[in-house]
């Protein structure tokens, strides 16, 4: 059994994909455009489209600066020759009524499909390195116009998977804490793909934990899209949907209350640490080296070690 | 814009239980204008204090937003970059829009990436779209390039080249130049607007000459213009030319002496091993030569005949028009074969720290040894020649010094302990005042200085870690068209650093770890001179003692020997009758130093000896007791010779070979002696005697390899444990009453 969460976080398998011929140490670099069918219930897999991959165009990120990331729109399209070998030219239409000749089961070529596309790096015969670069649904499956001739081509328009959040009325809230309404308004959407969190949820200075962010009282919400920017926006959180379709939920790179939280020696802090990547370099341009500042004395005396933060115990992990 | 951070990074990343330390790092002024705004908290797998500041400076005063930037997937670093770059990752944009501005460096985070996949056969082509969101901004002037560059006198075998150095917002500190090579060489700035690369091209070919310039602090390359290049052709031979890329077994013949239907011509392939004496080893005539009318060349294919390494072979021919021929046209010495340097196979070259040998010749290509790259022909280079022991060597120009050659080599990590060698023979001194580094790699530079318009030194320069250089003290004068050994010792632990010359400590300096040198070596040498067994080795390594160390063979009318130590063996003599007298007599010694009990040294002592009478010259050896300079005057018209050995006890055997009246004295080492063998070699009675008549595997010694006194002639020389002797004086070389040889074992 095999849930859509689990699904989403599973590697290509390594016989899926197109080879892309990239240098990226040993082994072989793939493409791979591949469909699941959420109707399929607890069978549901990945059924492999790359042979028929022409093109594809998203955008990850926001609109304004600083902003909240938006739906990036996915499109895909896929061409069929007469060579490709499956037998009906029209095996990929969306009103084909059995699609078994190209999946090995009837899957429904329409919206409500899962769609992803990814790179990932087979060696050894298995996949070792894997970078996703966006898990959607599908909006629409479109048939060519151009279907007269030896290529006929299908366009895939996806929506990202906050999309799964809209429209999803959500109850009332009493006052509490930034993270139990988090979790309590996912629950209420059935929001059931992965999910991440970073950040201080309660802070302890010896007089028992309370949050670190502490809302009021909510009213009914007709978006879970709106409830999470009215939950995280006060605590100074961000959200986004990463490749994978995981729901990130980590601090705005702009502040450091969390990030204060977990500093500071004189608390005890739930939570889990979310670092930004950094980029490192050695500028062999010495002239960019300004004159150094002095460092802060009172804080550069200070030591702090990881041992003064004590939460859920998450490590880490990687911008997926 | 942040003005403030925090890292934690392990104590040890080897171990876990070591906890973790933290840093900051702020910009109080920043702070002050703006409020702290602190970036949030980060742990980093190592301390980078560097990084961390720069981070900081970078975005404390950031208030800027970049336009879209494209990449694409076949952009050095974009992938997988491509493929993990996220909304909020951090970004660096550097930009230029013309050479003339300034570069700017902004920071910032990236808001939003758009990707675009399209399948290609074979693979895919990929572009993204990013999106950034700048937050810190740096201007930094950059270098601008030379102009106007041009190649203004295009010969044969060279070009000159001009341009001009524009004003600069930052002062360059030197000139890097390179021709149809990856390796720069660096000159001088300001360069005086132009280069002369007047030797070592080929001929009819087309070449591409580049210009750049270079900021250095401390060492280190700070800022490079953009490169300037011109190409050129260079013109036609006019001798016998081997052609690009040619081995030497055919070579191109100039269109005047090919002859024609109305003259006749011929051809020689000439043989040396010397680079002195040449023997004609296969000739012909005009119908040998091959024409191509396409590319208007004659050639003559010698690939039929079998050449042998360890010779210099060169082609000439000529016109015979009438039957008058012209002159000779003579092409440059080249060695034909590819053999490994015989060097590699003695102590110390075959040390396993030796990372640098030069030359290794390949045909006409110049190789460094111990990874086989190539080297480049530099532009004072004059050809291939051979030293004094039948090595390869590399020759400077006639007409003009500076660098004969260079090439990659992997040293410029070696900061420690190293070694270097090199063998030369100055056509002259460099020019007064500007010392030439005669080798130069991984920090170590060997210099000669001018001394006099026959004399120089030598010295070690280091440039160490602190900054800048030091230098050793210098040696004592060098004598210009003598072949030395030059050897430099550099121990890092010890800060102590050894210059010798023929494995005499000569100078000596104090210098710690160097700095990261320039991964290339160079070989530099002024006009008509030669150098090879230019060595680099990671270790310092010491040269071995093959022989008695001999501190001088000098002669004059007061051969003279100075820096005498207690217990240095000193033989001298003369190789004249005086006056009538039967035997020549003892010079007289005076000098600030002081020997012992001399012993006669008496012919036909425990060896054979031949000829008719050694009457002709005396000989004696004496300890030294008190130490300094001792001379041994005998007047002006006899050959008055004195060495100086340290290292040995004295003198065991001597082997005499007198020669008075013989026509040729002759004498042969029928085996290795087991002791170290000093000899004199008397010949004379011919102005320009240039060859003693020696063969075998001894060693001239000493930094006068002949002595002369008016006709007389002679040299000194040395035998090691394991090598042997054949001498014979030819009847012109023989003085009546003063030719002869001697040879003496030491114990």
């Amino acid at each position: 059994m095999t849930t859509l969460a689990e699904l989403c976080l599973q590697a290509p398998d390594p016989t899926h994909g197109r080879s892309i011929q990239v240098a990226y140490g040993v082994g072989d670099v793939r493409l791979a455009f591949e469909i699941a069918d959420i109707s399929a219930g607890a069978g549901i897999v990945w059924h492999d489209l790359s042979q028929l991959f022409e093109r594809a165009r998203w955008r990850v990120g926001a609109e304004e600066p600083y902003g909240k990331a938006v739906d990036g729109n996915p499109v895909v399209v896929l061409r069929r020759r007469f060579t490709d070998g499956i037998a009906d030219f029209d095996a990929l239409a969306p009103w084909y009524e059995d699609t078994s000749a190209v999946f090995g089961t009837h899957v429904r070529l329409r919206g409500g499909l899962i769609a992803r596309l990814g790179v990932f790096r087979v060696a050894g015969g298995v996949t070792d390195k894997w970078f996703p670069l966006f898990t959607s649904r599908v909006k629409r499956w479109g048939d060519g116009a151009r279907a007269m001739g030896n290529n006929r081509y299908h366009q895939i328009t996806c929506m990202g998977m906050q999309s799964r959040l809209a429209r999803k009325p959500l109850p009332s809230r009493l006052p509490e804490g930034w993270r139990p309404r988090l979790d309590a308004d996912m629950t209420s959407a059935a929001y059931n793909l992965p999910i991440e969190v970073y950040g201080a949820e309660t802070q302890d200075d010896g007089g028992g934990a309370v949050p670190t962010v502490k809302l009021a009282a909510r009213p009914a919400v007709t978006s879970a899209i709106e409830a999470l920017n009215s939950t995280l926006a006060p605590a100074g959180l961000v959200w986004r949907i990463t490749p994978t379709g995981t729901l990130l939920v980590e601090p705005a790179p702009w502040t450091t209350f969390h990030d204060d939280k977990f500093a500071d020696a004189g608390l005890t802090v739930t939570g889990s640490v979310r670092m930004n990547p950094l980029l490192a370099s050695s500028p062999a341009d010495a002239s960019r080296s300004r004159g150094r500042r002095p460092t802060n004395p009172a804080r550069s005396a200070s030591t702090t070690t990881r041992s003064t933060v004590t939460g859920s115990g998450s490590t880490p992990t990687p911008r997926t | 814009m942040i003005n403030e951070w925090q890292i934690t990074y392990p104590v040890d990343v080897d171990d876990e239980e070591a906890g973790t330390d933290s840093r900051n790092y702020d910009d109080p002024v920043s702070a002050d204008m703006f409020d702290p705004m602190p970036l949030q908290a980060a742990n980093w797998l190592a301390r980078n204090d560097q990084v961390q500041d720069d981070t900081v400076d970078y975005r404390a005063y950031a208030d800027l937003v970049a336009p879209p930037m494209l990449t694409s997937i076949d952009a050095p670093g974009a992938f997988p970059a491509l493929a993990v770059l996220g909304q909020y990752d951090p970004v660096t944009v550097v930009n230029a829009t013309r050479e003339d501005r300034t570069q700017v460096t902004a920071d910032g985070i990236i808001r939003s990436i758009t990707h675009e996949i399209k399948a290609r056969i074979g693979g895919v082509s990929w572009k993204a779209w990013v999106q950034p969101d700048l937050r810190s901004s740096e201007q930094t002037p950059l270098l601008l390039p030379v102009n106007a560059l041009q190649a203004t006198d295009v010969r044969e075998d060279g070009a000159t080249f001009s341009w001009t150095e524009p004003t600069q917002a930052i002062a360059p500190t030197e000139t890097q130049v390179r021709m149809n090579s990856g390796v720069w060489l660096p000159i001088a700035y300001p360069s005086g607007g132009g280069f002369d690369w007047l030797s070592g091209l080929n001929p009819s070919t087309l070449h591409k000459f580049e210009v750049r310039l270079v900021r250095k602090v401390d060492e280190l390359t700070t800022h490079v213009s953009p490169v300037r290049e011109v190409s050129f052709t260079t013109l036609a031979p006019t001798v016998p030319t081997v052609p690009p890329g040619g081995d030497g077994t055919v070579v191109i013949i100039p269109g005047d002496v090919a002859g024609d239907e109305e003259c006749e011509a011929e051809w020689e392939l000439r043989r040396s091993d010397d680079g002195i004496i040449w023997t004609t080893v296969a000739s012909g005539d005009k119908d040998d030569f091959t024409y191509d009318p396409e590319t208007d060349i004659w050639q003559l294919d010698n690939t039929g005949y079998e050449f042998e390494d360890g010779y210099l072979y060169r082609h000439r021919a000529r016109e015979i028009c009438g039957g008058v021929p012209g002159d000779w046209k003579y092409q440059e010495p080249d060695p034909i074969g590819c053999a490994d340097p015989a060097q590699l196979g003695e102590a110390p070259y075959d040390d396993e720290s030796l990372v640098v040998f030069v030359p290794k010749i390949c045909n006409t290509q110049i190789l460094e040894a111990v990874t086989g790259a190539p080297a480049t022909k530099g532009p004072a280079f004059g050809g291939i020649g051979l030293d004094a022991a039948g090595n390869y060597a590399l020759k400077s120009a006639a007409g003009a010094g500076g660098i004969v050659a260079y090439g990659p080599a992997g040293t410029d990590e070696l900061t420690g302990d190293a070694s270097q060698a090199i063998t030369i023979n100055l056509g002259e001194p460099p020019a007064d005042g500007v010392p030439m580094g005669v080798w130069q790699s991984a920090g170590l530079h060997i210099e000669a200085l001018y001394e006099s318009s026959t004399e120089y030194r030598v010295r070690a320069k280091i440039f160490i870690a602190s900054g800048g250089s030091i230098t050793t003290t210098a040696s004592d004068p060098l004598d210009v068209d003598t072949e030395y050994e030059i050897f430099v010792s550099h121990d890092v632990e010890n800060t102590s650093v050894s210059v010798k010359v023929d494995d005499v400590e000569v100078a000596t300096g104090t210098a710690g770890a160097r700095v990261n040198a320039l991964p290339v070596w160079i070989m530099s040498l002024p006009p008509g001179s030669y150098a090879t067994s230019a060595a680099v080795w990671s270790s310092a390594v010491d040269l071995p003692t093959a022989s008695p160390t001999v501190d001088g063979i000098v002669s004059s009318a007061n051969a003279e020997l100075t820096g005498l130590e207690v217990g240095d063996i000193v033989i001298y003599g003369r190789n004249y009758r005086a006056n009538g007298a039967s035997t020549p007599g003892q010079p007289g010694a005076s000098g600030t130093g002081a020997i012992g009990t001399v012993t006669t040294i008496t012919a036909n002592s425990g060896y054979d000896t031949s000829g008719t009478s050694r009457g002709a010259f005396s000989c004696y050896w004496a300890t030294v007791t008190t130490p300094g300079d001792i001379s041994f005057a005998f007047g002006t018209d006899r050959l008055t010779y004195a060495i100086a050995l340290r290292g040995t006890s004295g003198i065991a055997q001597t082997k005499v070979f007198a020669a008075n009246g013989n026509a040729s004295p002759s004498a042969t080492l029928d085996s290795a002696p087991s002791n170290p063998v000093v000899g004199i070699v008397f010949a004379g009675g011919v102005a320009d005697v240039t060859t003693p008549g020696l063969s075998g595997d001894y060693d001239y010694a000493g930094s006068v390899p002949w002595l002369y006194v008016g006709s007389r002639r002679g040299v000194g020389l040395t035998i090691g444990t394991g090598q042997t002797l054949s001498a014979t004086l030819t009847s012109d070389q023989v003085l009546a009453g003063g030719s002869g040889i001697v040879l003496l074992e030491t114990s």
